[in-house]
């Protein structure tokens, strides 16, 4: 039995990875893309938690968590995608970087 | 715990200078394979000393290591890629193996839901976002990563941090001796009916407040979804 502190230090990986990308990456479906990563990496540290859970006999709160989060991620991906498409409308691309300056 | 401390920092530089190595620059590519070298002989150490760490070689020790291994490489990938499609479609192959993980956790329920919604509808919509929208201009920014030494330096910094203080916590108490306790340790909970009819207990019985909440959220993403997207009507 793989013991849980296992799953949280990779909970710990993907979530810093996640942060590297959305700190260095340009792209803004990119940059939501690794915010998905670092949701995923909380995700994998909720149920490594809940597996320590089960073996106390405390429940499956981790595992329900995680299904809202599920329901918090569908619907920012959701909305960001809008608001990537809206965003297509003022200047056709994608770098941020050519959003850095209000609109005056 | 000496050795463990120098495995960390052994583990933390090795890939940090490995991913440095693979994060996009304009032109070469020896760079990248060397990064992609070193991630690799790091994971194999890292998933070795998994694998090597408790009394028995169970089968799900080697499942772990391999699913882990899986996903932290894809995941390594996608956000080293020149083309975004390329991460989405890595992203997709991290979503899947942690969604292996979760089986293995005895979280069935969660793998397949994990599936369905990410990789399913998440994934789906990224694509299509992505295939829409118009890039002109320059290509550079796709090919270069913005401050990659130190986005890489902070990131490995933190993950440093994180698994010292998971190591110095749990390693002194009795979480890694409990194998014995984990084994006779009554799954019951899991083991006669799965998951799904304990997470749909846990769902509607205890989080009931939360599950409402959830719906008016969807609700509420929708409709702004279809509301920012809609142009107004200027009357000439």
């Amino acid at each position: 039995m793989v013991d849980y502190t296992y799953y949280i230090i990779l909970g710990a990986i993907l979530f810093c990875l996640g942060l590297i990308g959305f700190v260095s990456r340009r792209n803004m479906i990119l940059m939501f893309l690794c915010t998905e990563l670092m949701l995923q990496g909380v995700a994998v540290t909720l149920v490594g938690f809940n597996r320590h859970w089960i073996i106390l006999g405390k429940g499956l709160d981790g595992q329900a968590f995680v299904v809202f989060l599920l329901v918090v991620a569908a619907a920012e991906a959701a909305l960001a995608m809008s608001l990537v498409l809206l965003l297509q409308r003022y200047k056709p691309t994608l770098d941020v970087d050519q959003f850095s300056e209000m609109r005056g | 715990m000496q050795s463990i401390q120098s495995g960390i920092v052994a583990f933390v530089i090795l890939s940090a200078v490995g991913l440095f190595f693979m994060m996009p620059r304009g032109k070469s590519s020896l760079f990248s394979r060397i990064g992609l070298f070193a991630i690799i002989i790091t994971l194999i150490f890292a998933g070795s000393g998994v694998i090597r760490q408790s009394v028995d070689v169970g089968i799900e020790k080697v499942l772990f290591a391999l699913f882990g291994g899986i996903s932290i490489l894809s995941a390594v990938l996608m956000i080293c890629q020149k083309k975004a499609l390329y991460s989405a479609l890595y992203f997709v192959l991290t979503v899947v193996s942690v969604a292996a993980l979760f089986i293995l956790q005895d979280a069935e329920f969660l793998g397949v839901a994990l599936v369905l919604v990410y990789a399913g509808a998440i994934m789906v919509t990224y694509v299509f976002v992505l295939t829409l929208c118009k890039q002109e201009g320059n290509d550079d920014y796709e090919r270069k990563a913005s401050w990659p030494l130190m986005g890489t330096l902070m990131g490995f910094t933190l993950l440093g941090a994180f698994t010292t203080l998971l190591f110095d916590v749990t390693f002194a108490g009795s979480a890694i001796n409990s194998d014995v306790a984990v084994q006779a340790g009554a799954v019951e909970i899991v083991r006669d009916s799965g998951t799904t009819l304990k997470m749909g207990i846990e769902i509607f019985k205890e989080n009931a407040l939360a599950l409402e909440i959830a719906g008016v959220l969807l609700l509420i993403a929708a409709i702004g979804g279809i509301s920012m997207i809609k142009q107004a009507k200027v009357n000439v």
